[in-house]
């Protein structure tokens, strides 16, 4: 996966969370994990495993708090994949 | 002006409490009115089983525990009144620290004031700004309020998966040096032991470091009752080693043991080991005690292990889903909430008291009734849990 991509990250983000949510639920750049999307904590925690296999990326828990929207946490993502 | 705000966080949780009390009862919030024996109390006036105590070896009443905690208070009277930096420490400290050493066979121990604070004093001197911390998933809150100290970048590997850490070792790359991998002998919900060779493997091979909390496996696991560490064989690879003295030894408090020399220096750094009182005389002074007692009583042990086969072969038998190996802990897993919540009071109401655990404390988001054996349990007791179990398995299976 190439992070340098934004639109590529947020669909495969997309894809990833589909898995963790009802189907009808639709999602867009700001929808909100929490409070739109009702994840609980420990699916943030498997949702975030996911992630860093998908992308082969390590991803510190130490700035998840402040990702709120599917935006923010794409952010985050190539924020994560671009560390040394 | 606006109306303050600050306590509107407290609404969930009022929510929650009332909705448990509706039940019939807080489950968090038992009292014993009295306790009779280390596997029998007074609760809500009705003599009650208790299979929810960590008390794996049965020490709390030990007649030689109790005198030697009473001569403490004899000696050296109430508390410690002030840290130990700042108003010095009794001999029963160094001693106590010495003998876990000992114990171990490694070079220094450090006490702690509780267990919790052991595992975030020791997390907080290790790690700090541009270290990592690569967690298991299912590590206990201690551990993670511990990590959220340090200000160090907190990574998890999966629960007990040895190709996992190696896997998000790998992606750390150069960062390895300065990582610290994060497990517990005894995972405390499910009562699940951490593979040890493989992980100390995996760490050694990337150079990290490794810290072990064997908490719930302290006088539990280990031909001499060191620990998970002494029965998978890599006590001397484990880099820091943390216990609590409040399950198998029965007291209140925590330690760190190693070779490293610069355990020495956490007095000087690590801020949960320095700004709290010292422990306890009378607390130190029961805890050399149990651990002599854990020393020199393997006979406890054995009594442990064959009340924890029988509760579990019997609890899985009936048809719960129980952890996925014996354990002195026996967890009853239970999908829903409601359905956990009526099989804890139905239990209470039987007499057997449990601890009751619910999201999201809980390892998989499902709910979950711990039990733990103790050595002190008698065959009879231990079938009682069964039985009461068995009856009231209508109310998950139904």
């Amino acid at each position: 996966m190439d992070l340098h991509d934004r639109e590529r990250c947020y669909a495969e983000l997309v894809n990833l969370l589909r898995d963790f949510i009802e189907t009808e639920k639709v999602l867009n750049p700001d929808t909100k994990l929490v409070d739109d999307l009702g994840l609980e904590s420990i699916q943030i925690m498997q949702l975030v495993a996911e992630i860093e296999d998908v992308f082969d990326i390590s991803i510190s828990l130490t700035g998840l708090a402040d990702v709120r929207t599917l935006s923010d946490l794409t952010d985050f993502v190539m924020r994560s994949g671009a560390m040394p | 002006m606006s109306a303050p705000r600050l306590l509107d966080k407290f609404s969930g949780p009022q929510k929650a409490r009332k909705e448990l009390l509706a039940t019939g009862g807080d489950p968090t919030n038992v009292i014993l009115e009295r306790i009779l024996s280390p596997t029998e109390a007074i609760i809500d006036g009705r003599k009650t089983l208790l299979a929810g105590t960590n008390n794996y070896l049965g020490l709390t009443l030990y007649p030689e525990c109790i005198a030697a905690g009473q001569k403490a208070l004899a000696d050296f009277g109430t508390g410690t009144t002030g840290s130990r930096m700042a108003s010095g420490s009794y001999t029963l400290h160094g001693a106590l620290e010495a003998e876990l050493a000992e114990f171990y066979g490694l070079a220094h121990g450090l006490v702690f004031s509780t267990g919790y604070a052991a595992n975030l004093g020791t997390l907080a001197a290790l790690c700090g700004a541009g270290d990592n911390i690569m967690l298991d998933a299912d590590a206990h809150a201690s551990l993670y309020d511990g990590c959220q100290l340090t200000g160090a970048e907190i990574f998890r590997f999966r629960h007990n998966d040895a190709n996992d850490l190696d896997k998000r070792l790998r992606r750390l790359g150069e960062r390895c040096g300065r990582t610290l991998v994060v497990v517990e002998g005894i995972y405390s919900m499910l009562g699940d032991r951490a593979p040890l060779a493989d992980i100390v493997a995996v760490k050694d091979r990337h150079g990290a470091l490794l810290m072990v909390d064997e908490a719930h496996s302290l006088g539990v696991l280990g031909e001499h009752g060191r620990g998970q560490v002494e029965a998978d064989g890599v006590l001397s690879q484990a880099d820091f080693i943390v216990g609590t003295f409040s399950k198998s030894l029965g007291a209140t408090g925590g330690f760190c043991v190693s070779n490293h020399a610069e355990l020495t220096l956490f007095r000087y750094t690590s801020r949960p080991f320095i700004f709290t009182a010292a422990p306890c005389p009378s607390v130190v002074a029961t805890t050399r005690a149990a651990l002599h007692c854990l020393r020199t009583r393997p006979q406890l042990r054995e009594r442990l292990w064959e009340n924890a086969r029988r509760l579990y072969a019997a609890i899985k038998s009936i048809g719960y889903t129980v952890g996925p190996e014996v354990s002195p802990v026996v967890a009853i897993r239970v999908t829903a909430r409601e359905q956990a919540l009526a099989l804890w009071h139905a239990a209470m109401e039987q007499g057997v008291y449990t601890n009751l655990v619910l999201p999201p404390t809980t390892p998989d988001g499902g709910s979950l009734l711990r039990c733990s054996v103790s050595a002190a349990h008698s065959p009879r007791q231990i079938d009682r849990i069964s039985e009461v179990f068995a009856g009231l398995s209508g109310l998950v299976h139904g």
